[in-house]
């Protein structure tokens, strides 16, 4: 994969390099401020390619072949209908020593200005529009994310069940990891958004608290019957569907868990043109959807602090990628990511392990496990210590103690089998995929694959 | 000065010049694989073979090559080999002894007289596991009789035993994990 070299694309359009030598720039391209004429002109090119994706709000009787001088006017009226912005503009963030602040100490690029770490804080909750959230760039960066922590667990020990695997990519990356890193790096949060508040905080519309009394004063928010839909409508999170991790890779998100906050075919509204069934009439003639029936609403729904502090880290992420490339958000993942110290074997939890590991040595044809006593104490006190190891043959695969033969034996199978799943290749051995793409100079290596977990 | 203090003193001086390997004794650690359970292409199991083919006999005579060759050889000489150590449980070969007719004979004592002829008399009469039983035959009629027995033992438990019971339960969940 190639770098994004958005400099050569769009010089014109880029704000300064270095935004801590240029942080009073003159002219700031982002900005929704109306001023001078070129600026004008700038934002109504901006604003062109923002809406590009949205739906025009055009009436459907008026359409005609328009010149391009009434194109302009008719674009300059639809700016001057959508809604003020409810955060604070870009022209505010080089102004910002929060902001400042937090690219200095976390280290970001140079190439990473200060109005994209601005509008990485933007929550679609206080602004649904792609162009001014951090939505577009949220996604990215999960991907991202997903994709250098997965390689990285999987390379590192090949052998890890998939529940377990779906446990690590969840403690390294999931929201609560996120929403902890978001606080460790004194990233705070606004009460409530607007357009006069500080740029450095994490603008969001806060969720009422689920055990805050709700309008009828009767019962908590979280008891309403109207209560929160998980998953996206599709077959595999009714309720009778068997969701088992073949289920759970194909369909679920990164973690195995259902999706959570996408849209359904019937929320979303129709495409433009699409006709449209009236109840009450029983005529042939359908009338044809327009868009301006649902014009871009900012009665968004609220969000949890965590979910917009996932989505925070998440944009961040992208955005370091999109500015400053491959290596500088692997550089970033490793920083603040792959650093945390995560106790992979504390993950696992067998129910049967002696069964798991005779199933095992059978599976890879070993002599059949037997557990022996390698030392006691106590034995006739009410606290004794006995320690078992598991040999298959000669070796020894695992060792446990405990206070009964019983609960040492089933230790010593335990540890035996965490032994097994945690095995890994040697480190120079190690070589993730994505450190070979680009003009990297690692050479690949076939890495390690196992035969998958014990099945019994 | 105390008399330790002194020792300290004097041993600093004769410094050895090679690594003290005394490990405490503690359980191994889940991430250094054994070498069974390395893949054949894991380079570490050509050593860990190498190592543990010295002959310990000869290990005191002969220089070891390395610090890894002579802490493999001291931890040889130290534990004793697996086949002296004491099972847990009797060591038993599967046996696959019972024919067809043994089965047909095992379901039909079972069908006929199932307060008799209970798993644990079968198991023992026919010299295979309860498991095995179980395999060939049930009996679900007296399966509510016996879990009426059950629960008329149990109601007469007190407080004390009850509790005690089911906290045993509840640890005997953690000995699949690591805590």
């Amino acid at each position: 994969m190639k770098t994004l070299r958005l400099d050569r694309w769009a010089s014109q359009l880029q704000p300064p390099r270095n935004p801590r030598l240029y942080l009073l720039a003159q002219r700031c391209p982002f900005s929704t401020r109306e001023s001078t004429p070129r600026r004008h002109e700038l934002q109504r090119r901006q604003h062109q390619i923002q809406t590009r994706w949205q739906p025009k709000r055009r009436d459907g009787t008026s359409r005609r072949q328009a010149s391009s001088a009434a194109a302009v006017a008719e674009d300059e009226v639809e700016y001057e209908e959508s809604p003020k912005p409810n955060f604070p503009t870009h022209k505010h963030a080089t102004r910002s020593t929060k902001l400042s602040a937090l690219h200095a100490r976390l280290s970001l690029p140079t190439k990473l200005p200060l109005q994209t770490l601005a509008r990485c804080l933007i929550d679609p909750s206080v602004d649904p529009r792609p162009g001014y959230n951090n939505a577009p760039l949220a996604i990215l960066g999960q991907e991202l994310l997903g994709y250098y922590t997965s390689e990285h667990i999987i390379c590192h020990y090949p052998r890890l069940p998939m529940p377990v695997l779906f446990a690590a990519q969840y403690a390294y990356v999931g929201p609560p990891t996120l929403a902890a890193m978001r606080t460790e790096w004194g990233v705070e949060h606004v009460a409530a958004p607007g357009p006069e508040v500080d740029p450095g905080l994490l603008q969001l519309k806060r969720m009422e608290a689920g055990n805050a009394m709700a309008e009828d004063g009767t019962q908590f928010v979280k008891d309403l019957p109207a209560a929160r839909r998980l998953g996206s409508g599709r077959r595999n999170d009714q309720f009778n569907y068997r969701r088992g991790y073949s289920s759970r890779i194909v369909y679920d998100d990164q973690f195995g868990d259902l999706h959570t906050g996408l849209k359904t075919l019937d929320d979303l509204p129709p495409f433009t043109g699409a006709p449209q069934a009236e109840a009450s009439e029983g005529s042939e003639d359908l009338s044809t959807f327009t868009p301006q029936d649902h014009p871009v609403t900012m009665d968004t729904d609220p969000v949890t602090v965590e979910a917009a502090s996932a989505g925070f880290v998440r944009a961040l992420t992208g955005a370091v990628y999109l500015h400053a490339g491959t290596a500088a958000a692997k550089a970033f993942h490793r920083a603040h990511v792959l650093s945390r110290h995560l106790k992979l074997h504390e993950l696992f939890h067998f129910t049967h392990p002696t069964r798991d590991l005779s199933r095992l040595c059978a599976r890879e044809e070993f002599e059949p496990p037997v557990a022996r006593l390698i030392s006691e104490t106590g034995r006739l006190s009410g606290t004794p210590v006995f320690v078992v190891g598991v040999f298959s043959g000669d070796d020894k695969l695992g060792e446990g103690a405990g206070v009964s033969l019983n609960e040492a034996r089933v230790r010593a199978a335990a540890a035996a089998l965490r032994s097994w799943y945690l095995y890994s290749p040697r480190e120079e051995d190690i070589v993730v995929p994505s450190d070979v793409e680009g003009e990297s100079k690692k050479k690949w290596k076939p890495q390690m694959i196992d035969m998958g977990e014990i099945v019994t | 000065m105390s008399p330790q203090r002194r020792n300290l003193q004097t041993n600093a001086k004769i410094t050895p010049n090679h690594i003290i390997f005394n490990p405490p004794s503690s359980a191994p650690n889940v991430y250094h694989t054994p070498s069974k359970f390395l893949p054949k292409s894991d380079p570490r199991r050509a050593l860990y073979t190498t190592a543990a083919a010295t002959p310990t006999a000869e290990a005191p005579k002969s220089k070891p090559k390395g610090i890894l060759a002579s802490i493999a050889n001291e931890r040889a000489a130290s534990t004793p080999p697996a086949s002296q150590l004491k099972p847990v449980r009797p060591i038993y070969e599967k046996k696959y002894h019972l024919t067809q007719e043994d089965i047909d004979e095992i379901r039909r004592l079972r069908k006929e007289d199932p307060r008799t002829w209970t798993r644990v008399r079968l198991a023992k009469k026919f010299d295979c596991s309860e498991f095995f039983v179980s395999l060939c035959a049930s009996a679900p009629e007296i399966a509510d009789e016996r879990e009426k027995e059950l629960e008329r033992i149990k109601s007469k438990w007190g407080r004390k035993k009850r509790e005690a019971r089911e906290l045993r339960q509840e640890r005997k969940k953690l000995w699949g994990r690591d805590v």
